[in-house]
């Protein structure tokens, strides 16, 4: 099937210019290394970074609700479930929970795992989304 | 807001209003050598709101807010309002400001020519634009660079310097008036911080750019080695050093392309201001 | 789409999406033959063949063809 370029061609005096002389072009066998790397925006990371964010778990719109160990927000008095934490975890505790190990301050075991996978679960539009998804940018 | 002051940074002017007087007065005090053109309409409006209905009086903690606003932002104690309202209004340059780039790095000038040092926090981008502003530069900037993309020049923002933890002391000592500093806050979400007001300079000159002839990455705390860095590299870097490159479009692109194609760049690692000062002068002196 | 060079690679910035792209050879060739054309594989192969040495046809044109994949799946060309 033939390929032509998707909307907006280069114009022809735009493009890269050809080297003279024949050149080597393909590195040789069928496995090519990815010629292409895509910026990804920086946006959240900066801004973020800018003001110390925080995750409310579960969100404010919630908060009578609890934690069931996957994370999901359920009704008060569930078997097995979390009532939501105290005060809300700023942006270094949940970075220091999901990158090192560390449990969420004031935390059982299991509670830190329930709270850490809600966290992992936030939407966005959800109280602390923002937070956590600053804390996902690669550096 | 029952309290409010106009500032005028650079090309960009802010309405701060506040809840409680003691931030604004001290905002007043600090930028008290920035003129202040009569009539000027602000760009963006910075508040800080009670965090809550009790905590306008009791513990009280001002909620950041704007025209742009992050949600999930952590309120902040009353008595580092200034630190809050810095942060709002780097917030609504970092999210709002389209008429320039917006480089997360800190510049000085010379000669007619700006050198841009990016970074991250601690690499000490901040203290070499303050201490090279104490030694014959102009400051333009500690926080954020504006590359201006019609004309490729580097553009000044130059706020209060926020010093933080040792740099407050190191700049205590380079700078001989107490007079240029604001309050010291202790124990900020960014730990102790301290403003430093640029020189006078500085200010006067804040509507002043300058075309840019060298782009530094500083890290400070690493043995001293220079390595140049790529231009493929460097844009890559300052992409992500920048909050608006995405929402600058096509000429964003062509801004920064520009940029890494006429300004060298380079990998700086130091162990103390005064090497990195020696460091800067012998490269800037080679420059054609 | 733009297409500025750098020392070692080129930038692309794709209109239509806002996004940016860092390309290495082969890509820019690829894209710079392309131009307004459509081209099956062994067309675009025989075309850069006229002015670069690429090698073995079989590989050479798995090779573009692994490129062209990564170029579509970015939207920046696509099949007719």
């Amino acid at each position: 099937m033939p390929v032509t370029l998707g909307t907006d061609a280069p114009a022809r005096n735009e493009s890269a210019p050809m080297q003279p002389g024949r050149r080597q072009l393909l590195m040789g066998g069928a496995v090519a290394a990815c010629a292409i790397v895509s910026i990804r925006p920086a946006l959240a990371q900066s801004a973020a970074s800018v003001l110390h964010c925080q995750v409310p778990v579960p969100d404010p719109a919630r908060s009578g609700n609890m934690v069931a160990p996957d994370g999901s927000v359920v009704a008060p008095g569930t078997q097995g479930a979390f009532a939501g934490a105290g005060r809300p975890f700023t942006g270094e505790e949940v970075k220091a929970a999901l990158r090192n190990g560390k449990s969420l301050p004031g935390t059982s075991y299991d509670q830190n795992r329930a709270y850490l996978n809600y966290i992992r679960r936030l939407q966005s539009g959800t109280s602390g989304f923002t937070c956590y998804a600053s804390l996902q940018m690669p550096r | 807001m029952k309290h409010s002051v106009t500032l005028t940074i650079g090309p960009a002017t802010f309405r701060i209003g506040s809840a409680w007087g003691q931030p604004v007065a001290q905002l007043r005090a600090l930028y008290a050598g920035y003129p202040a053109p009569p009539g000027a309409i602000a760009d963006f409006t910075v508040r800080l709101d009670p965090a809550g209905p009790l905590r306008r009086w009791w513990r009280p903690s001002a909620r950041i807010a704007g025209d742009y606003m992050l949600p999930d932002a952590a309120p902040m104690a009353l008595h580092h309002g200034l630190l809050a309202a810095e942060m709002g209004m780097n917030l609504q340059m970092a999210l709002g400001w389209r008429r320039h780039v917006l480089i997360h790095a800190s510049s000085v000038e010379k000669d007619g020519r700006a050198l841009v040092m990016t970074g991250e926090s601690g690499s000490g981008k901040s203290t070499l634009a303050a201490m090279l502003g104490e030694r014959g530069w102009r400051f333009m900037g500690d926080e954020f660079a504006l590359l201006d993309p019609t004309s490729g020049a580097i553009f000044p923002f130059p706020r209060l310097v926020s010093l933080k933890n040792v740099a407050i002391g190191v700049m205590q000592d380079f700078v001989g008036h107490a007079a240029r500093f604001g309050p010291l806050m202790q124990a900020t979400p960014k730990g102790d911080i301290r403003h430093l007001i640029p020189p006078a300079d500085a200010i006067a000159r804040m509507q002043e750019g300058a075309p840019p002839a060298l782009l530094l990455f500083p890290r400070f705390g690493h043995a001293r080695a220079i390595r140049p860095v790529g231009q493929g590299e460097a844009f890559m870097r300052l992409t992500q050093a920048s909050t608006n490159y995405v929402a600058c479009g096509e000429r964003g692109f062509t801004a920064l392309h520009r940029f890494v194609s006429n300004v060298p760049g380079i990998a700086l690692d130091f162990e103390s201001g005064a090497q990195a000062i020696d460091m800067i002068d012998d490269l800037w002196a080679d420059l054609p | 789409m733009l297409l500025r060079p750098l020392d070692d690679l080129v930038l692309l910035y794709h209109r239509s999406s806002g996004q940016t792209h860092m390309v290495a050879s082969p890509v820019p060739e690829i894209l710079a033959e392309l131009g307004d054309k459509a081209l099956h594989l062994e067309e675009l192969r025989s075309a850069l063949e006229q002015n670069y040495d690429l090698g073995e046809p079989e590989a050479a044109r798995a090779e573009l063809s692994q490129h062209l994949g990564d170029l579509c799946a970015l939207g920046l060309v696509r099949t007719t």
